[in-house]
């Protein structure tokens, strides 16, 4: 391909969620959300740097951010780089609860819930989610990368059965609120695709 | 070598077939677009406020009635603060986003604007900021039976807890006990169920029953709870309205929602406020004393029949004006 690598790109994705945001929850709301994402994956990225690999590529998209790196990691280190963007944002959401409560800042409160919410939603255990990677690592390391892949496809069958569910139920209850469904649907397909290519990858390297 | 998924081409043969060119999509016009949406969606924003405001406004009544992140977001702020407990806030992120039940908390007084401090009373006609109280305080810890100048009513004041048997803990408990079903909403800003010794001779501004006490309510209107900061007691039109007690007038207003108003200032941090007149007899700076008629009673603002809604704040806290004075 005579194209130039590009380092940085944000998906269309990312650029439709912020104009949703901005449109029904207010600039303030896109902004503090936009605030979140980005402590998050440098939380990923200072872990990537730390563990001396180099940053090739980064791709924002509406909900994740893919960084794609050089250098191969043990699973360790791949637990440590997986973790570090829930724990970033934990950590900001705890500073960002301090602030609120001894300045009383109406944006830390807004800025310690996102926060929260970002990092404790990171950590459920379905691929293509960060607490999925961690799982997956730690699986790898106790049973080996093939058994890891098949314990991983139960839980994110759990994990999206339990989502639909709670979406299907707040829908029925509310009588219109689809967003927890949506969520579902989105973790479905991400997970799906995930699914296909982790795969693929694994069937490469050892065919 | 890995083909992907295109047959090989046969060799020698070449089918004569439409050329149907499918470009990929340059990769960059994705974006392009998306970024032109983006703009174009800030650009409508600022541009057109009022038709960008009123869709908004549609979308999110929709929306609204049944999310409301912000909050839930918010409320998970806090407990991440320390300042709410985390299961607390759990199911109260949980009934905001999800709004599950359907009753919604709404703030009564404060929202149009009307306070009873000297920064800002708009929509007002007449604002007059009284620099110093000039009566002599009155500091009459027994007060007897008064009657009003109705003549034909008895009333008592906070003061006289001997007299009507209640004492002040149980006037307090007996009104906690009758916003019980309320009590998971914690109180507004600035108010209190207390009753602090205000420490004046006051009287009952009106002869009249009440029709609205103060404290939480069940709206009429689609099932809503809204906090009522005074009462509201039924007279008829034209009736007089008194002065409570001995002070001056701070300010005489008009508000939408209170209609034409006057608030009285006392001794020892205390404010009285008269809403919904139809007249006001008194200005600004006026000294007035106890029982002196300050207005009469209407129905403006956003009173649902004539009735006087009557406020007692001490030091901006609004206490309960029926603590203080008794009406049947």
């Amino acid at each position: 391909m005579g194209m130039k690598q590009k380092i940085f790109t944000i998906r269309p994705s990312f650029f439709v969620l912020t104009a949703m945001i901005m449109l029904f929850l207010g600039i303030r709301a896109a902004l503090i959300t936009i605030i979140s994402i980005a402590i998050h994956e440098l939380g990923h990225l200072i872990a990537v740097w730390l563990c001396g690999g180099s940053i090739r590529k980064l791709r924002i998209g509406a909900l994740e951010a893919e960084i794609f790196f050089t250098g191969s990691f043990s699973y360790g280190k791949d637990i440590l780089i997986a973790l570090s963007g829930p724990i970033a944002s934990l950590i900001a959401a705890a500073i960002s609860g301090s602030i609120a409560n001894y300045f009383g800042f109406e944006d830390a409160y807004y800025l310690a819930g996102i926060n929260l919410i970002y990092g404790l939603l990171n950590l459920l255990p379905s691929s293509p989610l960060d607490g999925g990677r961690v799982l997956s690592s730690i699986l790898a390391l106790l049973f080996g990368p093939f058994v890891a892949d098949k314990i991983q496809s139960v839980f994110d069958l759990i994990c999206c059965v339990i989502a639909m569910m709670a979406g299907i139920y707040v829908f029925l209850e509310t009588g219109r609120n689809l967003t927890l469904l949506l969520c579902a649907i989105l973790l479905i397909s991400n997970c799906c695709k995930t699914r296909k290519s982790s795969v693929e990858f694994r069937k490469q390297c050892f065919s | 070598m890995v083909y992907e998924g295109k047959p090989y081409p046969k060799r020698g043969k070449r089918k004569k077939q439409a050329r149907i060119k499918v470009e990929a999509v340059k990769p960059g016009a994705k974006l392009l677009v998306c970024l032109w949406v983006l703009f174009l969606a800030v650009l409508v924003k600022f541009v057109f406020p009022v038709t960008t405001a009123n869709i908004q406004e549609t979308v999110l009544a929709f929306l609204e009635n049944s999310v409301d992140y912000s909050s839930a977001v918010r409320v998970l702020g806090e407990a991440v603060s320390g300042e709410k407990d985390f299961i607390e806030a759990l199911s109260e992120a949980y009934d905001y986003a999800f709004k599950l039940g359907s009753d919604e908390v709404e703030v009564y007084a404060q929202d149009d604007g009307l306070e009873a401090d000297d920064s800002d009373i708009p929509e007002s006609e007449l604002y007059y900021n009284v620099p110093s109280a000039t009566q002599e305080p009155q500091i009459d810890k027994q007060d007897a039976t008064l009657t009003d100048s109705q003549g034909d009513k008895e009333v008592t004041t906070g003061q006289t807890e001997e007299q009507n048997g209640d004492s002040p803990e149980n006037e307090v408990s007996a009104f906690i006990e009758s916003q019980e079903k309320y009590s998971e909403l914690g109180l507004p800003e600035n108010v209190t169920y207390e009753k602090p010794q205000l420490n004046i001779d006051g009287c009952a501004p009106v002869a009249g029953v009440v029709t609205s006490h103060f404290g939480y309510r069940d709206h009429p209107v689609e099932g809503e709870i809204i906090f009522h900061y005074g009462t509201d007691i039924g007279a008829d039109k034209g009736q007089e309205v008194l002065a409570f007690a001995d002070g001056s007038v701070y300010a005489i207003g008009d508000s939408s929602s209170y209609g034409l108003y006057v608030i009285l200032q006392h001794d020892n941090g205390v404010e009285t406020l008269y809403a919904h007149l139809d007249s006001v007899e008194v200005e600004g700076g006026d000294s007035v004393s106890k029982g002196d008629k300050i207005g009469t009673v209407g129905d403006s603002g956003n009173a649902t029949g004539p009735c006087l809604h009557f406020e007692l704040t001490q030091n901006e806290i609004y206490l309960n004006p029926e603590y203080y004075v008794k009406w049947e």
